[in-house]
């Protein structure tokens, strides 16, 4: 058993206008353990538009939060509260270190962060901030997270928040993942009930049998329609704002 | 060559509202050469304009297009959204058989989708707007238009323009066709827009009392 997985971060409209670049940042893979078990790692990011260095804040959560993942591998996965608790401090570490050399503050990189791990026994859900997790742990598709929106609409928390650790929620599940989508905020209306935080279920029935549909060999050409379709003026009248989705679906 | 992967840019998945079809079956057979055409397509202009007016009808309209001489569909169902108002050529006959029986099929698959796809929608609204006689066999559409608004799977409206065969346009459709006044196809599509208008603030299902064709028909 494996996954097959796509990802993808497009430039929203309003950040091609502003010439703003893109500030979502994702990562999507599926590694063997040492035992040969296939291992699924997923993190989206987004860096927060009032941040002056947010698209390298994003990407240096995604790397740091792989790292840390790759030297977790080879000693065993432990898919619990402490793992995700863990791969957060990792970041704001790195994140801390990276400000310090720079003489920028901490907030200056300042993004969310959704991560999802997968065994073939298990998973974990952890989430910082806006944007999020659907996934099917074998009882359907849910919202592993409800959308964590500040207090305004307009504000969100953050890995570099002094509240991070505090505000990081994480969902242990006892079953692989069967379908997941991660995606950051500017996809949350669109495919999101936002009134009862539930998947709307035809958006995802949808890019999951797309996803389910390929060979592994078309990795390249799926990541590509990913692209074409985050980047298409449906999506775009939609939303200004930079958009990622991730997509997994457990195959053979 | 493999076929495009393409993800669902489709917007059923990211619009849930009830859905009301209208299908233009238009006829632009060479009789339709010179005016008639361009105030066709300046009451299509007109239609689209009205429609990109109402926040509502923007989100629950679909508008199909076939034309016929030769039966062509020029525009598969897609949103009021992007609905653009093609710029029609006259050419060819007049096979409205075909195109009856075409834009039911469409009618029909596009029903289906909405099914497939968890969407509520209105009964469909075919108009057929024609200026002249079929020339191809027309007896199974006029049985398929019959049995369509009997099982109320579809309201099937027949608007003949000056010279067209009205006699068997009431053949082929049970409500009464009606016969444009000139070339007021403006006023036609304005009233068309306002009906949908209409259905498209209804609950699925109800019957909306429409408005009295005014302004364009002659009786």
């Amino acid at each position: 058993m494996t996954w097959r997985v796509v990802a993808a971060s497009e430039v929203g409209t309003s950040h091609l206008d502003a010439e703003v670049p893109c500030q979502d940042s994702c990562w999507a893979q599926v590694h063997e353990s040492p035992s040969g078990e296939a291992i699924l790692s997923i993190c989206v990011c987004d860096g927060a538009g009032s941040a002056s260095h947010a698209e390298m804040g994003a990407d240096l959560a995604i790397s740091t939060a792989v790292d840390f993942f790759l030297e977790q591998l080879p000693r065993g996965l432990d898919l619990t509260q402490s793992y995700a608790h863990e791969c957060i401090c990792a970041v704001r570490a790195a994140i801390a270190k990276e400000a310090e050399q720079n003489n920028l503050a901490i907030r200056d990189f300042a993004c969310t962060f959704l991560g999802l791990i997968s065994t073939s026994t298990a998973s974990l859900a952890f989430q910082i901030g806006d944007g999020a997790i659907v996934l099917d742990v074998g009882a359907g598709l849910i919202v592993a997270i409800p959308p964590m929106v500040g207090e305004y609409v307009n504000a969100t928390y953050f890995v570099t928040g002094d509240d991070a650790l505090a505000i990081l929620q994480v969902r242990p599940y006892s079953s692989p993942v069967q379908r997941a989508a991660v995606f950051t905020d500017g996809l949350q209306a669109l495919i999101l009930d936002l009134s009862t935080s539930t998947p709307h279920a035809p958006f995802f029935d949808q890019q999951f049998a797309v996803v389910a549909g390929t060979r592994p060999d078309q990795e390249e050409e799926l990541h590509q329609a990913l692209r074409r379709f985050l980047a298409s003026p449906g999506v775009n009248s939609k939303t200004d704002d930079d958009k990622t989705l991730v997509l997994a679906v457990r195959a053979e | 060559m493999s076929e495009q992967i393409t993800f669902g840019a489709d917007n059923f998945t990211t619009n849930p509202e009830p859905r009301c079809p209208c299908l233009l079956l238009l006829d632009v057979s060479g009789s339709m050469q010179g005016s008639p055409i361009g105030e066709l397509n300046a009451g299509l202009q007109a239609f689209q304009a009205e429609l990109h007016s109402d926040e509502l009808a923007l989100k629950r309209v679909e508008v199909g297009v076939v034309t016929f001489g030769p039966v062509a569909t020029i525009q598969d169902f897609t949103s009021a959204t992007s609905f653009q108002a093609p710029t029609l050529q006259p050419s060819g006959d007049t096979p409205m058989g075909a195109a009856i029986l075409h834009g039911l099929d469409m009618v029909r698959r596009r029903k289906d989708e909405y099914r497939a796809a968890g969407i509520a929608s209105y009964r469909p609204w075919v108009m057929l707007i024609t200026d002249g006689a079929p020339t191809d066999p027309w007896s199974a559409a006029a049985t398929a238009v019959r049995d369509g608004e009997a099982a109320k799977g579809f309201a099937f409206f027949a608007i003949g323009v000056q010279g067209a065969d009205m006699a068997t346009l009431a053949k082929i459709s049970v409500r009464e066709p009606l016969s444009l006044q000139g070339l007021r196809f403006r006023e036609l599509f304005r009233w068309l827009s306002n009906s949908l208008k209409s259905v498209s603030r209804s609950t699925p299902g109800t019957e909306v009392p429409l408005e009295a064709p005014r302004g364009w028909t002659s009786v």
